[in-house]
């Protein structure tokens, strides 16, 4: 009965091969570190933004412009370049930072490109459907001092199962008016991905 | 009752392992369809429910593929990159499958895996996504496809040396399975598209970066780029113009078909039949001998059936544009992806050799040697109609064993065969670009007017146009 044996583990096999698996949720802290495929993910924003928001509130920027100009910088989110092999939505990290950097109560903040966008609208429509002592006059958004952009970069290595993946996020700070750059922040991840095994 | 129960024990288990090819005939409407370039027809023809059978559960990737191409082909960019990203995912993932399941590709005809995706389908998917990215006016998101593309390919034979180390420390494994090589290491094409996005947005330095690598691609991997690379321009175009980048994709990538080894062995005889499909997917005789061998037993069936990639030669030799109703140029071929398709291919060969073999010896010893006792105790018993039982049984396991080794010949159906491309300056506006694509002897084969569009200097100005004859 040797070969009813083999026949046995190959019909076994095949079954094995169809065996269908359940799927359970549960919840856990926003701030949980959950590394799943190795991807960017919402651990490595968090540790971008964190990392960003403690290096640029430390640096002497925002007192050397408050104190020459006797007011709070006014910044603009600019464009962060994904050049990365992976899809990275940047606003993850960038929304993080206009929030932390807000509420810290020394910087202001306006609206980027694209938000200006609905916002002028908006004002475009209150000059011929608002109220006169309600609508809000043309022409009087505040001038940003800086502008905020910046670059996602990542290198790839593998050998024998191992792979290495590599970021690195830069973000500056231009001057508007001078083009000088006050501030240059760096955020580096390195992560090491064991190829998973499947479990049927 | 040993005889049969064992017989009919066979026989259910080789028929388990056999199941029939989707191939062809399920597609018959969509082929239709694209050939008339109705590639929203097809796309939906092969996902409309009622032609679920099309592909089977194993063979998701293919359907994601073979959609994302057509609604690439229709110009509908989302559509498109959804299938692209789905069809990404699920070859890494059944990679993954196939690295710890080294012990049943062994045992289990390859046709009933996952389909794991062809190399140059992981590598060129990436490509059409960019390109939808660049329809869709996501710059970046395009760059990010050109550097997995890039990716993939530092780490392919890596892939394939993992999955070759896999397989032999399967405890099924007899011998070693050597990882196949390939010349392939660097994509003209890629580098030309990631030149084309870095061109237009000034970085000339990383441009001129982009273009030493195409360079190279042809100087270092002359068995792939037996032809001249084109000539290209890293500068911007001058104030009021734009460079317009048009990469034209011609015919279809390679096919797979099966090439049959049938070994049956007689008394002292050894009797061989090889065999290669035509190209309507008919078994044709391609040589037979029989060897006189004293001492070898009756009886021994062994089918081997092995996917071999062909070439199917594009009726496309010159591919000309004009902009507003006036010729600008000609593309240059710039990447044979079937020729890259046929040398990735030889990656797993060797591996897809053993498992076979294996798989053919293993069933045919078990069939032969059923096939001998069921002969051997009828004739003991003296029963003629067990006899016969024992004969018509024969000839049934035979039969299961040559329809349970089946070669596996999956792979995308509407994938291009070459990619040629051209760089013309325009003046900045909005224009109407035709591509016209012709035969060796100057006939007109198929002339694309591509929607009317405006070109402006901040944006990266590249399209492309299809003709897959």
């Amino acid at each position: 009965m040797r070969s009813a044996g083999v026949l046995l583990f190959v019909g076994v096999l095949l079954l094995l091969g169809s065996c269908t698996t359940t799927r359970s949720v549960s919840r856990v802290s926003a701030d949980t570190a959950v590394d799943l495929s190795g991807r960017w993910n919402d651990t490595d924003a968090q540790q971008t933004a964190q990392a960003m928001i403690d290096d640029v509130l430390k640096r002497g920027w925002i007192a050397d412009f408050t104190a020459e100009n006797q007011r709070k910088p006014v910044l603009i989110i600019g464009e962060v370049r994904n050049r990365s092999s992976e899809h990275i939505e940047t606003l993850v990290f960038t929304k993080s930072l206009e929030r932390e950097l807000i509420n810290a109560g020394k910087v202001k903040f306006v609206a980027s490109k694209t938000e200006r966008v609905a916002v002028q609208d908006e004002l475009m429509a209150q000059q011929s459907q608002t109220s006169l002592d309600t609508v809000k006059r043309l022409g009087q958004e505040t001038g940003a001092d800086f502008y905020l952009s910046g670059v996602i970069t990542s290198v790839i290595d593998a050998i024998e199962g191992q792979k290495v993946v590599y970021y690195k996020v830069n973000l500056e700070l231009t001057n508007i008016e001078t083009s000088e750059k006050v501030w240059i922040g760096e955020k580096q991840i390195k992560k090491i991905v064991d190829q998973a095994k499947f479990k049927f | 009752m040993r005889i049969p129960n064992l017989l009919v024990v066979t026989l259910v288990a080789l028929f388990l392992v056999s199941c029939a090819t989707t191939r062809n005939n399920a597609f018959v409407q969509a082929d239709s369809a694209v050939a008339a370039r109705q590639y929203q027809a097809a796309a939906k023809s092969l996902e409309a429910k009622g032609n679920q059978s099309n592909y089977s559960d194993r063979d998701q990737v293919l359907k994601q593929l073979d959609t994302a191409m057509l609604y690439h082909l229709d110009d509908q960019a989302a559509a498109s990159t959804s299938r692209f990203d789905a069809a990404e995912r699920l070859i890494e993932d059944n990679y993954t499958k196939s690295l710890t399941n080294a012990a049943a590709s062994f045992v289990v005809n390859d046709y009933l895996l996952d389909y794991p995706g062809e190399a140059y389908e992981d590598l060129y998917l990436n490509v059409f996504k960019a390109l939808d990215y660049l329809g869709l006016g996501q710059g970046d998101d395009a760059f990010v496809e050109i550097n997995r593309l890039n990716d993939k390919l530092n780490l392919l034979e890596d892939k394939y040396a993992r999955l070759a180390a896999s397989m032999n420390s399967a405890p099924e494994a007899r011998g070693s399975v050597q990882p196949g090589k390939t010349e392939f290491h660097n994509s003209a094409l890629a580098r030309y598209l990631s030149l084309a996005l870095y061109r237009a947005e000034g970085s000339t330095d990383n441009a001129a970066i982009d273009l030493d690598k195409l360079r190279q691609a042809f100087a270092t991997q002359r068995n792939l780029y037996a032809f001249a690379p084109p000539r290209l321009d890293v500068t911007p175009a001058p104030d009021g113009s734009v460079r317009l980048s048009v990469v034209g994709f011609t015919g279809r990538s390679p096919a797979k078909r099966a090439s049959t080894l049938r070994i049956r062995t007689g008394e002292n005889t050894i009797s061989v039949t090889s065999e290669v499909e035509d190209s309507r997917g008919r078994l044709q005789q391609t040589g037979s001998f029989t060897l006189r061998v004293s001492g070898v037993r009756s009886g021994y069936n062994f089918k081997a059936q092995l996917p071999e990639m062909y070439l199917r030669p594009s009726m496309v030799a010159r591919i000309g544009v004009s902009v507003d109703g006036k010729a600008v140029g000609s593309l240059q071929l710039l990447e044979r992806m079937d020729a890259i398709a046929l040398d990735t291919f030889n990656l797993g060969k060797q591996s897809t050799l053993i498992k076979t073999v294996l798989r053919t010896v293993s069933k045919g010893i078990l069939a032969g040697a059923a096939n001998n006792k069921a002969r051997e105790l009828a004739a003991n018993s003296g029963n003629s109609a067990l006899n016969l039982l024992a004969q018509v049984g024969t000839l049934a396991a035979d039969a299961a064993v040559d329809a349970s080794e089946q070669a596996d010949l999956r792979s995308a159906r509407y994938f291009p065969g070459q990619a040629w491309v051209g760089d013309f300056v325009i003046p900045e506006g909005p224009h109407s670009v035709t591509v016209d694509y012709h035969s060796a002897d100057g006939r007109l084969l198929y002339l694309e007017a591509l929607p009317r569009r405006n070109y402006s200097a901040s944006e990266p100005n590249i399209v492309d146009s299809f003709d897959l004859e």
